[in-house]
């Protein structure tokens, strides 16, 4: 069982949206793909994933290069050679060890817009268990996924490189969490309609805030934003008499001046009984007071405080990159291994077929001569056993070499000079191929 | 000779050096370390064993029931509830992160109280060695620890709301949980040692009748200490069960009362002579 997985896949960095949401799947059209895959190629295992972001199948039992148009033209749905031709430079295939790593840097969120992020593991894990209920993977696909997710989880637990967060609307759920010790009994006051503190009120929406206040100077656009999230409209004017009701209040508004004074925020302080008050301020010019920062049991921040988090955030994420991709690496040898102990299994049961094989041929020969023949028994007993004895220990060797191939990362090598010496390479040529193959990818 | 007492109490405050070392670590470790947190918790249970071991065997030496009578045992049994209460209340809540602020504090104690470990103890007059001496003492302790546990909140709290005032966005800001969990964990802690306090003054003054010395115990350091610390204890349930208040004024007095507690236990000794004061300095176990 050589390690034989390839990939077809295209994502953001290969294709423009318009390309990639032809070939973008539901987890209901899914099954329907991978079935589609598997009759025009019985025998193959196959993995669909599909997020907004790439559209890959991982198989195995399949040359990706060999039939990456058929494979486009069935992603597609497209059967015109002239058009699959144009878009086959968006499509890319990498096969075995580059696969592996592959799929293990997309688990790993390595591979995603914003590095790091946890939610592609979440799809991935979908991916696989959608093909499980079609009954499409098995003794490839299954081994490979299984390690992918440990590997995955082990680069999220032993490198910083999802820690963190990086969108300005999550920091600011970040800051309400670490405030507030859930935000089911919250009231969340959104002034004005930018579109990030509309994400960050989605995200806090998300965990559970109760009430939603919003206040707009157009009261019609107020009024779409607050039914879009169960909140309530309020006329901007009114801003004062719903402040000490807010546990978290985000303004965005395209004022040219404050439109939260300190003097508000004080007045609201002593209604709340000095409860914690979260402001964020995302607008630029700002809309509320410098000076409510500094007033006790108020939290202010403004778009360049969670910028700044952010970017360090990222930074962090960056500087784990490398860590990340060194346990990516460790993880795909291992995965080889694992094959590669099957195969290792594979060629030790052949040599010592050749070798019991070898030596009974001979036997038979030199057995069947006369003088041998009038030979007694045990004598002629002796002999066979002398023979299996001298195939036994010329073999020896090999087999230790062998076993020391696999575990010091030689096997490719090793394999090919066993397979040209003992002539397996009638069985074994198209792993020799694709191996050759795989070296130029490298 | 080494005695067995002075040996388990050395081993109780290794296992606490222990606990604090692994607990600032945690606290510093980018990662969130399950092992370590086991680690701490762990270190913490064996070293409440062998101090409860060493009480034990106070006890028998001095043929006490209750064996609080000088500074060391003071000391003890205040850490020893204090750890029970914090274990507890990690097992209810991530707050982890207050490891590092308690074990240290608990193993300072624990070395300032060694010294007098084998300092000869009076009895207390026989008249009042009854159950109610017993829950007096255990609810006295319990209130106390439970109160620093508070004062132990209440610092966490202000340690937050710096980091969130002054954008310390680092790994304590991570560790340590929201201000508003830390809140209601304080409250909750404040209103049952207020309850306890009270219990055990109650009892206080029903063994003083017993021993008929009203006026002495009454006007006696000791007791106003605790008095002090708790009208502190009545005025934060009051501040806010009854008129709502939170933020970072109610955590400095509750940090405030910590200094009360720790006067009432050990430096109302230092600074004045007390009925409660049994101990005989100057003479040790034989």
């Amino acid at each position: 069982m050589n390690m034989k997985i390839s990939i077809l896949g295209i994502n953001f960095r290969t294709a423009p949206v318009e390309i990639r949401e032809r070939a973008s799947f539901t987890a209901n059209d899914v099954p329907d793909v991978l079935r589609r895959i598997c009759a025009e190629f019985p025998g193959a295992e196959a993995v669909l994933l599909s997020t907004c972001n790439r559209t890959e199948v991982y198989m195995s039992g399949i040359d990706a290069d060999e039939k990456k148009q058929i494979l486009i033209g069935m992603l597609l749905k497209e059967s015109d050679p002239g058009r699959l031709a144009a878009v086959e430079k968006h499509f890319y295939t990498k096969k075995n060890m580059m696969a592996t790593e592959h799929l293990l840097a997309v688990a790993a969120g390595l591979d995603s817009m914003v590095v790091g992020e946890t939610e592609v593991l979440g799809q991935v894990k979908q991916a696989y268990m959608l093909t499980k209920q079609t009954l499409i993977s098995g003794k490839t696909m299954d081994p490979l996924f299984h390690n992918a997710f440990r590997i995955a989880k082990r680069v999220h637990t032993e490198t910083d490189v999802c820690r963190g967060r990086v969108s300005v609307s999550s920091i600011a759920v970040e800051f309400a969490e670490k405030v507030f010790e859930n935000l089911t009994d919250k009231t969340v006051m959104i002034v004005g309609a930018g579109e990030t503190a509309e994400l960050a009120l989605k995200s806090l929406i998300e965990r559970g805030a109760r009430e939603v206040l919003v206040l707009n100077r157009s009261l019609d656009k107020a009024i779409m934003l607050a039914e879009r999230y169960g909140g309530r409209a309020i006329q901007f004017e009114l801003i004062n008499d719903y402040l000490p009701r807010a546990d978290i209040v985000i303004s965005s508004t395209s004022a040219p001046h404050c439109v939260i004074h300190e003097s508000s925020v004080r007045k609201a302080m002593e209604t709340r009984h000095d409860l914690p008050l979260l402001l964020i301020d995302i607008a630029v010019p700002r809309d509320i007071e410098t000076g409510v920062g500094a007033l006790e049991n108020v939290y202010l921040y403004n778009i360049d405080d969670l910028q700044r988090v952010a970017a360090e955030n990222l930074a962090k994420r960056q500087k784990s990159v490398e860590k990340a991709w060194k346990i990516v690496k460790e993880g795909a040898m291992e995965i080889a291994s694992v094959f590669e102990s099957a195969d290792l299994r594979d060629m030790l049961r052949k040599l010592d077929e050749l070798g019991r094989n070898t030596t009974e041929i001979v036997l038979q020969k030199t057995l069947a001569k006369e003088k041998i023949a009038a030979l007694p028994e045990d004598a002629r007993e002796e002999l066979r056993v002398v023979a299996q004895k001298v195939v036994g220990k010329f073999l020896a060797e090999p087999r230790e070499a062998l076993k020391r191939a696999a575990k010091n990362g030689q096997w490719k090598e090793y394999v090919k000079v066993v397979d040209d010496l003992f002539q397996f390479n009638a069985q074994r040529g198209p792993d020799r191929k694709e191996d050759t193959q795989e070296k130029k990818d490298v | 000779m080494l005695q067995p007492n002075t040996i388990l109490s050395a081993i109780g405050i290794v296992f606490f050096c222990a606990a604090s070392v692994c607990a600032v670590v945690d606290l510093l470790r980018t990662h969130p370390p399950e092992k370590g947190e086991q680690g701490v918790s762990l270190f913490l249970a064996f070293g409440c064993v062998s101090l409860l071991a060493t009480l034990v065997l106070q006890g028998i030496n001095t043929h006490s029931i209750v064996p609080l009578f000088n500074r060391f045992d003071t000391l003890t049994v205040y850490v020893v509830f204090l750890t029970i209460a914090a274990l507890c209340l990690l097992r209810q809540h991530r707050t982890q992160g207050l490891m590092a602020i308690l074990a240290p504090y608990a193993t300072i104690l624990l070395i300032a109280g060694f010294p007098a470990v084998n300092v000869r103890t009076e009895l207390v007059p026989p008249q009042v060695v009854n159950t109610a001496l017993f829950f007096h003492l255990v609810t006295v302790f319990a209130g106390y620890a439970l109160f620093s546990l508070a004062s132990i909140l209440a610092c966490a709290y202000l340690v937050q709301d710096h980091n969130l005032k002054y954008r310390h966005f680092g790994i304590v800001f991570e560790k340590f949980p929201a201000l508003e969990t830390l809140d209601h964990l304080m409250f909750r802690m404040i209103g049952t040692s207020f309850l306890l306090i009270t219990i055990s003054l109650a009892l206080g003054y029903y063994l003083v009748h017993e021993t008929g010395r009203m006026s002495e115990w009454i006007t006696d350091p000791k007791v106003m200490a605790t008095m002090a610390t708790w009208t502190l204890c009545a005025v934060l349930v009051h501040m806010r069960a009854n008129i709502g208040r939170h933020g970072t004024r109610l955590a400095l007095f509750t940090v405030a009362g910590l200094a009360l507690i720790l006067f009432s236990m050990v430096g109302v000794h230092l600074v004045a002579q007390s009925i409660h004061n049994f101990v005989q300095i100057g003479s040790t176990l034989k």
